[in-house]
């Protein structure tokens, strides 16, 4: 017996060669001292558990891998309330808000004015004045090339201690709505910069109600309560966020009570959630994600107008937006903009009609000359291909409800589901995507232009335009818009330029999507807005 | 014995120059410029331009020629520098040792669970050959070994966290949050070794010492116990490097659905992302260990069983 | 018995479901979406309106094509490299078994996860990813039992009296291998299904609409609470067909195998 004892014990001990063989030995302290400094993480909040009484709240998000300092991209500080940006993107409105600031007035073409609010802290102690300010906007432009090709600044006069200046060197109408931009969050530049890389948590140098300590990237985040915090201080001792990808188990560790809230959950994760004892669901009322698919014009298939309108006709896209956004988590996308931004009732997309979709292929040369179902000209079928991503379940869904319609009117159809990076390989003719609508504050004429890959003065290059669309009927059209800075006018522009992109079939929106969160019916004042820019503010707390 | 160890730490270096340059080749055989990918994940909004990719790639050292790129990675990889990851830009080597440890306790827990249950299930099984406790054992290594892990894994998670509340759906750090993801896990291994025991204690129940031994008047007891499964786990041993595979690659999808922190959740996201230090760093490290381990075994398998050291050696390697 | 029945009734399911005036498994219907089962849809319809019991034969037709797609590369890789390397001896062999060794040291899945993250996803490449992987463990059993068959006295003086070597081959060793050859295929066969299931579930397989069980659980992730009939109708196919292949192997094993039919004692 003793025998099979040490063979046994020597089989476990095999095991533990695992744990052994570490990389390298810096490695292996670094681990541990990590490790160290979670635990020690969790002690600290702990204690202040105890000496205010506060419960931490748990918190489940898709992404967790974005650097904290807001220059270099990163969203996962504004949307976890550790840091604020000047202007808030209201959740009711869709409009640009005062937060840091108090006020912003336009007083010439080129300069808007910025009041700043009084009696705001940085985490380190240090006071936010209008020379913090203009140091970390200069600082975010200096390190963040896309806030320095949003703003377009020229120069930022500090005029007193709650007041700045910024002149741009194009005319920026909508300025405020541009500062909402989460790279452009106030950060205590000296600070910062003084920390180095790699220490951006240790120098304090943002301003939110909630404080960071501890953050491993794709793994979790934590943050603990920070009671100076000019709105008041906030009801919990602090907010641990851990990432977890899966859908299906952010939902189900929700209605397990390992985490209060879920961020994101699908349409029948609602509905499990709503089904459990202790769990419900929070929709934001509007829906600002859209998902679309992208014409690419490159490949050619679609880049002849008449298969490019017969696909939009062959396509029920109103049906697979019930699919993949039923009543409660989103809405038909008939045009690109949710009606929350700009309606505009003279224009109506293609929609759904199989037989106008034939007679258009007819017209496009395209008939099935062998018999086998496929359209075919010229010996070569009609063939596209629809990408997508599999993040967001809603794009498998579409591709392959819309692969069956397309073979009706007999297009033959692949579905390529991919990694999302390809999307410029140009092996694709519609491609699925899901992102926001409301950039630039939610400016109508900013996000159509953006899509068209047009910048805010009608200058190219500005942004996506996956599918190469030739967007110089636009230029005319978006080109007065610097110069109209009142809403109505610049609602107006984005009509007349969504009516030349929906005549043109150049996207193919689908629906727009709300956010919805899964909340522990413990938590109290929370509030789901429509955008996934702010998770959680002040207010939020729990109950026992 | 001293000359098969030289010969065996005498191949260890080629096989690990094999290894580096078999990471390095895989993920420099896939589409796509890294340059670029870096670029969408720091800035998902923008397209980058083609001079930025251009001067992305001068910063990854993109631009040197194949050989040059590779001879740079294995000499930074001797000194224990992986790179750095494409999306969170950690050191890679710092990434895996700090993963390590959740998919070890993970996977050693796994195993110890298996070999529990799997050790006196294997035996009972061979010394009651053809009785209902065999064949119930052995109906249930074969379920065992049929079910697919994910969906076993949904299953706990329903039934012992959402319906009965009585452990934790996911996460990392206490030990009730470890049994739901470990019993996915050592399911699969249990009925292997199930098996495996059974088979092996068959086959030496058989042998001519066991014979002798019952024939010296040993009780039945004395003999099973005692000189048959010491034989019986040796193939236990011999398979070690093996089974760390199965468990590392079952891992790879219990981790995922349970969010434990290990090396399995970085492999998934990082082949998805196209992560491409991250999966050549992970590569290479697992094979590393896969190999050590393997090495390990095979030792203590001379050293525990003097029949192998006269040129037996392949029976165990399967 | 039972694992003769479900493979040979998975085979029989496969081969003739394009005649078996089944529903046509990609054609979508959303109106009737999520259905339960019923008359018409006798395990009901998926999230687009498919016909689940098509969708279930006809995948088993994909899975069952592409684990023996698996199996024919691997199996060919495996006999050509372990046959030379156990008949040819030598440095040849020194070498086969040392790209063997190396290869043994990525874990199949690991390694069939990283190729087909490279190559990006599609059940061929999938395939090739599995194909490319399987085949280093047989290798090594097939060249011990080569190295086995050579030494046997008529092979020696087969060779001795100047036989070729691809006659000696063919009418010596292939009969040897034979038997193991076939265990090991069909109890790889089930491996070979739940891996594939495993890299279709983290979304590196098929495509759609392709009907294949893996992808099918994939596509039932998401109504994992509310519809689960939909996860575990390709669960427990998937969980059938390897159950019968291993247990096909088994008997095979038992029959071909003299060892296990010693009995102690």
């Amino acid at each position: 017996m003793s025998h099979s004892l040490r063979i046994l014990s020597s089989v476990l001990a095999l095991l533990f060669l695992l744990v052994a063989c570490t990389p390298a030995a810096p490695g292996t302290t670094s681990a541990g001292a990590s490790a160290e400094s979670a635990n020690q993480g969790s002690q600290s909040a702990a204690v202040a558990d105890a000496a205010t009484e506060r419960p931490t709240l748990t918190a489940g998000v898709i992404w967790l891998d974005s650097p904290l300092d807001p220059v270099e991209g990163g969203y996962v500080s504004t949307q976890s309330a550790l840091s604020e940006t000047l202007f808030r993107l209201s959740g009711t409105t869709l409009s640009p808000e005062p937060w840091l600031a108090t006020e912003a007035t336009h007083v010439a073409p080129f300069i808007w004015r910025i009041g700043i609010r009084e009696g705001v802290k940085f985490h380190n102690g240090n006071v936010m004045d209008a020379q913090a300010v203009k140091a970390s906007l200069e600082r975010a432009i200096r390190l963040s090339p896309a806030a320095a090709d949003t703003l377009s600044v020229d120069t930022i006069t500090v005029e007193d201690e709650q007041t700045i200046t910024i002149k741009t060197t194009v005319e920026q109408p909508t300025l405020p709505g541009l500062l909402i931009l989460p790279a452009l969050a106030i950060t205590d530049a000296a600070a910062a910069d003084a920390a180095g890389e790699g220490n951006f948590i240790a120098a304090g140098a943002l301003t939110g109600p909630y404080i960071p300590i501890e953050y491993t990237p794709k793994e979790r985040l934590d943050s603990v309560s920070n009671d100076d915090y000019w709105g008041g201080t906030p009801p919990l001792a602090g907010i641990k966020h851990i990432a977890i990808p899966d859908t299906n188990s952010r939902e189900l560790a929700l209605q397990a009570g390992d985490i209060d809230v879920a961020i994101n959950v699908s349409p029948n994760g609602a509905q499990a959630i709503n089904a459990h004892q202790g769990t419900h669901t929070e929709t934001s009322g509007i829906g600002t994600s859209l998902v679309l698919w992208w014409v690419n014009f490159e490949r050619g298939t679609l880049a002849d107008p008449l298969v490019r309108r017969a696909v939009a006709h062959a396509i029920d896209r109103e049906s697979i937006a019930g699919l993949v956004a039923p009543p409660g988590s989103g809405s038909f996308a008939e045009l690109l903009l949710p009606d929350a931004l700009v309606a505009c009732p003279g224009v109506n997309a293609l929609g759904y009609d199989p037989d106008a979709a034939r007679n258009l292929l007819a017209q496009a040369g395209y008939a099935d000359s062998d018999g086998d179902g496929i359209l075919d000209k010229d010996g070569q079928p009609l063939e596209i291909i629809i990408g997508g991503y599999p993040e967001r379940f809603q794009l498998p869904i579409m591709a392959e409800a819309a692969q069956a319609m397309l073979t009706d009117v007999g297009i033959k159809t692949e579905v390529l589901i991919t990694e999302w990076s390809v999307v410029k390989e140009p092996a694709w003719d519609l491609f699925g995507w899901y992102n926001t609508v409301v950039q630039g504050g939610g400016d109508p004429v900013f996000n159509i232009s953006k899509f068209a890959g047009l910048k805010g003065d009608a200058s190219g290059s500005g942004t996506n335009n996956y599918g190469h669309y030739d967007a110089s009927r636009l230029v005319d059209i978006v080109a007065p818009s610097t110069s109209v800075s009142d809403l109505e006018g610049r609602k107006d522009i984005a009509c007349e330029a969504l009516a030349v992109v929906t005549e043109d079939a150049a996207f193919l929106p689908v629906a727009h999507v709300n956010m919805v969160y899964g909340v522990s019916d413990r938590v109290t004042g929370f509030q789901a807005h429509p955008t996934s820019h702010y998770f959680f503010d002040h207010r939020v707390g729990l109950s026992e | 014995m001293g000359a098969y160890l030289i010969r065996r730490l005498a191949t260890l270096p080629l096989l690990l120059l094999g290894i580096s340059a078999a990471s390095f080749a895989l993920l420099n055989l896939a589409p796509g410029d890294p340059a670029e990918i870096v670029l969408r994940q720091r800035n998902p909004a923008q397209l980058p331009s083609s001079a930025e990719v251009a001067a992305m790639r001068i910063e990854l050292g993109l631009d040197a020629p194949l050989p040059v790129q590779y001879t740079r990675w294995v000499s930074r990889a001797l000194a224990g520098d992986l790179g750095q990851s494409y999306v969170t830009e950690q050191p890679v080597a710092a990434q895996l040792a700090r993963r390590t440890v959740p998919t070890a306790l993970l996977t050693a827990a796994a195993l110890a669970l298996a070999l529990l249950v799997a050790v006196p299930i294997g035996i009972l099984s061979a010394r009651r050959r053809g009785s209902s406790l065999d064949a119930v054992a052995r109906l249930a290594a074969l379920v065992g070994a049929a079910a697919p892990s994910y969906a076993l894994a949904y299953g706990l998670i329903i039934l012992f966290a959402v319906k009965l509340s009585w452990l934790p759906a996911l996460g990392y750090g206490s030990a009730a949050q470890m049994i739901l993801p470990a019993a996915a896990l050592s399911l699969a291994p249990m009925a292997q070794l199930m098996r495996l025991i059974r088979a092996s204690m068959l086959e030496t129940l058989g042998q001519d010492y066991i014979r002798t031994a019952r024939a010296k008047g040993l009780s039945e007891q004395t003999v099973a116990t005692g000189h048959a499964l010491r034989n019986a786990l040796l193939p236990v041993i011999g398979a070690m490097g093996v089974h760390l595979g199965y468990l590392l690659s079952g891992a790879v999808i219990v981790e995922t659905i349970f969010t434990w922190p290990g090396l399995g959740q970085l492999i998934v996201g990082a082949a998805l992302t196209r992560d491409y230090p991250v999966v050549q760093g992970f590569v290479t490290y697992i094979a590393v260990v896969v190999l050590l381990v393997n090495l390990v075994a095979d030792v203590a398998l001379r050293v525990a069983d003097p029949r192998l050291r006269f040129g037996r050696g392949e029976r165990f390697r399967f | 018995m039972l694992g003769l029945f479900l493979v040979v009734s998975l085979l029989l399911g496969g081969l003739l479901a394009p005649w078996l005036l089944l529903d046509d498994p990609t054609e979508i219907n959303l109106p009737e979406r999520l259905l339960s089962p019923s008359m018409t849809h006798p395990l009901g319809t998926d999230h687009l309106g498919r016909d689940t019991f098509s969708r279930v034969i006809h995948g088993g037709r994909m899975t069952l094509l592409a684990a023996i797609t698996t199996l024919a590369l691997s199996m060919t890789i495996a006999l050509t490299v372990g046959i030379v390397s156990g008949y040819h001896g030598g440095w040849l062999d020194t070498a086969l078994m040392g790209i063997v060794d190396l290869l043994l040291a990525f874990p199949s899945l690991i390694l069939a996860l990283a190729v087909a993250g490279a190559l990006g996803p599609g059940l061929l490449n999938v395939l090739l990813a599995a194909g490319a992987v399987w085949w280093v463990g047989h290798a090594r059993i097939i060249r011990a039992v080569t190295l086995g068959a050579r030494q046997m006295e008529y092979v020696m003086s087969a060779r001795v009296t100047g036989a070729g070597n691809l006659r000696i081959i063919l009418r010596h060793i292939a009969p040897n291998i034979i038997g193991p050859i076939v265990v090991i295929a069909s109890l790889d066969v089930g491996w070979i299904i739940l891996g594939i299931a495993g890299l279709n579930f983290l979304g590196l397989g098929a495509q759609p609409p392709t009907p294949e069980w893996g992808a099918m659980l994939n596509d039932a992730r998401p109504h994992l609470q509310t519809a689960p009939r939909l996860l575990l109708i390709p669960g427990a196919a998937i969980f059938l067909a390897v159950l019968g292949f291993n247990l096909l192997g088994d008997g095979l094993r038992d029959l071909l195998d003299p060892r296990t039919m010693q009995t102690p004692g």
